[in-house]
């Protein structure tokens, strides 16, 4: 006994998963079927090549209102309705005829309009058929019934809907024309609306019919109306030499972070996919927002959004390609804009000067970083001349800054998010550029050793703060530098910041980790030791240097390696939060004292 | 500072790939939340860290911040979602083994602790025994890896077991250990033709097939691994392991070119890669190129991280990489050996050198 059986799939379970699971909400019933539509049409052009294509959304009203979609299409005849609206996941686009022409890849678009309605009443000829007129009605709880119809019809589709119970909003003409409208205005296939004896045109001109598709140049004046272009620092236009995609590139007034970036509005062949789609450009073109119309992206089963393939892959870097361009001709012709854009959206053109050798060796330039004179763009930088330097890290920079501007010293904060790889970037590329990276410990390295008069009258003090800071895994030393305002400088090195660091989680930690930590810690002791760098030209270390009271001296120091560690934003381990303590409880102690 | 310096930190941190870079951009966000005394903040901080320093080749920072975020967590159990604790926990608890001066009897314990807060919140202890056959691989002790890896494929899997795609990979590495590389193969089919990926896969798993593909004379299939793998991790911190198994691959079919450009692409970041598996792994792989490479003078002007001596050196450097590397790699396997209690590495070490000198032999034989 090997009979074959078939699943038995129950549709209202289906048309749950498809509403709650597939599709964002229900509007997209209405995109499902003007795409059957759109298809029907298309299908039928390839016989009658000059068949005029006409889309009708019939809305009547009535206690429970209904919709009529009609279109003038290839129809379909007895046996394909049997084959195709009855089998789930069966489309007539998917096997006969190529991506290229048909826009619809499933055969589940007609069944989304059971999200709304419990029957779908179809009445379809066949153009290509000498067949008579069907009449399908499906229903809901999965059973359908056809009918042969004897009243002659022009060939083409006519769906019926009725709102089902709780559905009724997704029925009402605003909701059908606001759908319509956002779905389809920029379909090529003419499609109406009617309600009542009012008749109305959907379609309108898109942005991206504005860029002319030989030269690839915009003609704002032939942007649309409700096309708000002042609102953009620019409006670039994008043309695939193919004909691949056409569409419009919007400059933000804002710059926005790629976390918080909304995704491109984009259209397959006129019909729209999603505003939101996420995966279309390059990640760092977030200073843009395209309304794009693609010809053979294949778009997932929600038709949502799009499969994430080679082709998608090309069709990213080609949109890359022309955004490049775009910004490389503007810096020719507009070079005043091309400021402007820099100054809002600087990190998404350093990310992609990060990515792109050409883009960096055209732009880097007009990149601006903060520096230990100010703000500058590279370009100014390197006009100083002298030898670049840079931190890799914020706290580094905020420490040794003053020191640096001090001494007229052009010190780069390379420690925002892409600025130290650009800075290392430069280095490779323009070799003749003497570029290094410096931290805290390399600039104290280049301070002034002290005579060896001096060196000796400072010996009992260093001696004193060797052992006032002994518990603190740092060494003290003393030199001359300016600033002289600044007392002392904390210097350390990567190593030595990540000890730190991991001394203070261990400090915190359960015994378990502590030994997981302490075990861990013995990788990195023989990294290279902080100092606490004292200044010969700080009038205060001096007056300390020849103070005789050993304890008011032991107290400076203690409060000098505080006030270095605070200035180069160390968080405080406890040991030290409660030696701070101490010490300006002694301070108030000492100013109320009669 | 201002809660603004902090929040600019995050959002820069953001725009970048998990990566040595974005990590030091979060270890100054944690840096400004604790000299505030922000604890908040500093859980925020580090989670991200955390998850950056796991994913972009600093994992003993990731295995610092969690530290600190576990105590925040054991002090008041409402300052961090459970889940966020215990799915980076996992992470955790797979990456200190990779540091061979961290004890035994700590690894263990941590897995211990690790179970005992899954179970104490009814969780699955699925993930906790793959954890431990990790482990278990890693300080050579086979049997034991052996005993948890049918645990981990008999429990049920939860919401904090690892990704479909991880757990597939681990499958493939785990039947590889095993000898039974066919299975490794026939497993990785959903990672290899597409249908399963995430961050860290299928990239990986090419790496790991590369050997046993050329073993089972699988050569074009190795090559399209090669091909596809290489691109997607080349210059990644967090894959200096499959950049070595790439190494491997480019010596065994004697693309010497191809293999030194490997070397000299990555050298540089071992300097700051405290990673033990990793550098054993990279060291070993550097080794055996220079024990086989075919010429003894070679162009490295772009390495970085050399040793002065070798960096400086015009001609004749093979010699002079071959005894830094095997010292390197011997070392680091020593280390791993006197923390395990066995000579698991050490003997791994000796037998990829026989592989390797058996394969190059009957590559000469041929060509003679």
């Amino acid at each position: 006994m090997n009979q074959e059986h078939t699943f038995q799939v129950n549709l209202r379970g289906v048309i749950d998963l498809l509403s709650g699971h597939l599709y964002s909400g229900p509007q997209v019933y209405i995109r499902e079927l003007a795409q059957n539509a759109v298809d029907a049409i298309a299908a039928r052009k390839l016989h009658q090549p000059d068949c005029e294509g006409q889309i009708e959304f019939h809305w009547i009203d009535g206690e429970t209102p209904t919709l009529v979609v009609s279109d003038n299409g290839v129809g379909l005849n007895q046996e394909e309705v049997h084959q195709f609206l009855a089998t789930i996941g069966m489309s007539s686009k998917r096997q006969n005829f190529d991506r290229e022409t048909f826009i619809g890849q499933f055969g589940i678009g007609l069944l989304s309009a059971f999200m709304v309605s419990d029957e779908i009443v179809l009445i379809t000829k066949s153009a290509r058929h000498d067949t008579p007129a069907i009449k399908w009605t499906g229903r809901a709880d999965g059973t359908y019934t056809v009918t042969e119809l004897e009243e002659t019809i022009q060939p083409g589709s006519q769906v019926y809907l009725r709102a089902k119970p709780g559905c009724r909003d997704f029925l009402e003409a605003e909701y059908i024309r606001n759908a319509l409208q956002r779905f389809t205005r920029y379909l090529q296939t003419p499609i109406h609306f009617v309600t009542g004896s009012e008749k109305t045109v959907i379609n309108g001109a898109a942005p991206w019919e504005a860029v002319d598709p030989q030269s690839g140049s915009l003609q704002a004046a032939q942007l649309p109306e409700d096309f708000d272009a002042e609102r953009y620092l620019a409006v670039i236009p994008l043309s695939h030499p193919e004909g691949r995609y056409q569409g419009v590139a919007c400059v933000l007034p804002s710059s926005a972070a790629t976390a918080s970036r909304q995704g491109d509005e984009v259209y397959l062949k006129g019909m729209l996919v999603s505003e939101k789609v996420e995966n279309l450009l390059p990640d760092w073109a977030f200073f843009v927002r395209c309304i794009v119309n693609v010809k053979d992206l294949r778009p997932t089963a929600s038709r949502e959004s799009f499969h994430d393939d080679e082709l998608l892959a090309e069709t990213r870097s080609d949109l890359g390609t022309s955004l490049r361009q775009w910004l490389l001709e503007t810096s020719k012709r507009d070079p005043g804009l091309l400021e402007e854009l820099i100054a809002v959206h600087f990190l998404p053109l350093k990310a992609l000067a990060t990515e792109d050798p050409d883009f960096f060796e055209l732009f880097c330039d007009w990149l601006p970083f903060e520096t230990s004179l100010g703000r500058m763009t590279l370009g100014e930088i390197k006009q100083l001349g002298a030898s670049l330097r840079f931190t890799r890290t914020r706290d580094h920079f905020r420490q040794i800054s003053a020191v640096a501007a001090a001494q007229n010293l052009c010190l780069i904060n390379g420690g925002y998010a892409y600025d130290a790889e650009l800075i290392e970037q430069l280095a490779n590329t323009r070799p003749e550029l003497s570029i290094e990276e410096v931290n805290s410990s390399d600039i104290a390295h280049q301070f002034s050793n002290l005579t060896s008069d001096d060196e000796r009258a400072t010996q009992a003090f260093l001696e004193l703060a060797g052992e006032t800071l002994s518990g603190y895994r740092c060494q003290p030393i003393i030199r001359e530098f300016q600033p002289a305002t600044l007392a002392a400088l904390y210097t350390t090195d990567s190593e030595a910041d990540f000890l730190r660091s991991l001394e203070n989680s261990r400090q915190e930690s359960n015994p378990l980790f502590g030994d997981v930590l302490g075990d861990l810690e013995k990788q990195f002791l023989s990294s290279s030791q902080p100092q606490l760098c004292f200044n010969f030209s700080n009038p205060l270390v001096k007056r300390l240097i020849s103070l005789q009271e050993t304890k008011v001296v032991q107290q400076a120091i203690e409060m000098l390696y505080l006030q270095s560690l605070l200035l180069g934003h160390y968080p405080l381990k406890r040991k030290e939060m409660s030696l701070l303590n101490r010490g300006l409880s002694r301070l108030i102690d000492l100013a109320i004292r009669p | 500072m201002s809660d603004q310096d902090f929040y600019q930190l995050m959002r820069e941190a953001n725009t970048l790939p998990d990566s040595p870079r974005k990590v030091e951009l979060l270890e100054g966000a944690v840096r400004l939340a604790d000299s505030q005394q922000d604890k908040k903040l500093g859980i925020d901080a580090r989670l991200q860290l955390i998850d950056a320093a796991t994913f972009g080749g600093r994992i003993e920072k990731s295995i610092v911040a969690f530290s600190w975020v576990l105590a925040q967590y054991d002090e008041d159990p409402h300052c961090i979602d459970l889940h966020s604790l215990l799915w980076r926990y996992k992470w955790v608890v797979a990456n200190t083994v990779s540091f061979a001066s961290v004890a035994r009897e700590r690894i263990l314990a941590l897995e211990d602790d690790m179970q005992r807060r899954y179970l104490e919140h009814g969780f699955s202890l699925q993930v906790v025994h793959e954890k431990r056959f990790e482990n278990a691989r890693m300080m050579g002790e086979l049997e034991r890896a052996e005993e948890y890896y049918q645990k981990w494929r008999t429990a049920p899997r939860d919401q904090l077991s690892d990704c479909r795609a991880c757990d597939l990979n681990h499958r493939v590495e785990a039947l590889l250990l095993f000898g039974q590389p066919e299975e490794a193969f026939e497993s990785a089919t959903p990672l290899l033709n597409g249908q399963l990926s995430c961050r860290t896969m299928p990239e990986v798993t090419m790496a790991v097939l590369l050997e046993p593909a050329l073993d089972l004379g699988k050569t074009e299939t190795a090559a399209s691994l090669h091909l596809q793998g290489y691109s997607k991790i080349k210059g990644q911190a967090t894959f200096l392991r499959e950049l070595a198994f790439h190494m491997n691959y480019l010596r065994s079919v004697q693309q010497w070119e191809q293999a030194l450009a490997v070397f000299t692409q990555h050298i540089g970041m071992l300097r700051d890669h405290h990673n033990d598996r990793d550098r054993l792994h990279y060291f070993l792989a550097a080794e055996l190129l220079f024990r086989h490479y075919p010429t003894d003078t070679m162009s490295l002007s772009t390495a970085t991280g050399l040793p002065p001596s070798i960096a400086n050196a015009k001609t004749d450097q093979r010699p002079q990489l071959l005894q830094w590397c095997a010292a390197e790699a011997e070392a680091t396997a020593q280390r791993f050996d006197q923390r395990n209690g066995n000579a698991y590495w050490t003997k791994h070490i000796t037998a990829c050198r026989e592989k390797a000198a058996e394969n190059h032999r009957s590559d000469q034989e041929k060509n003679t």
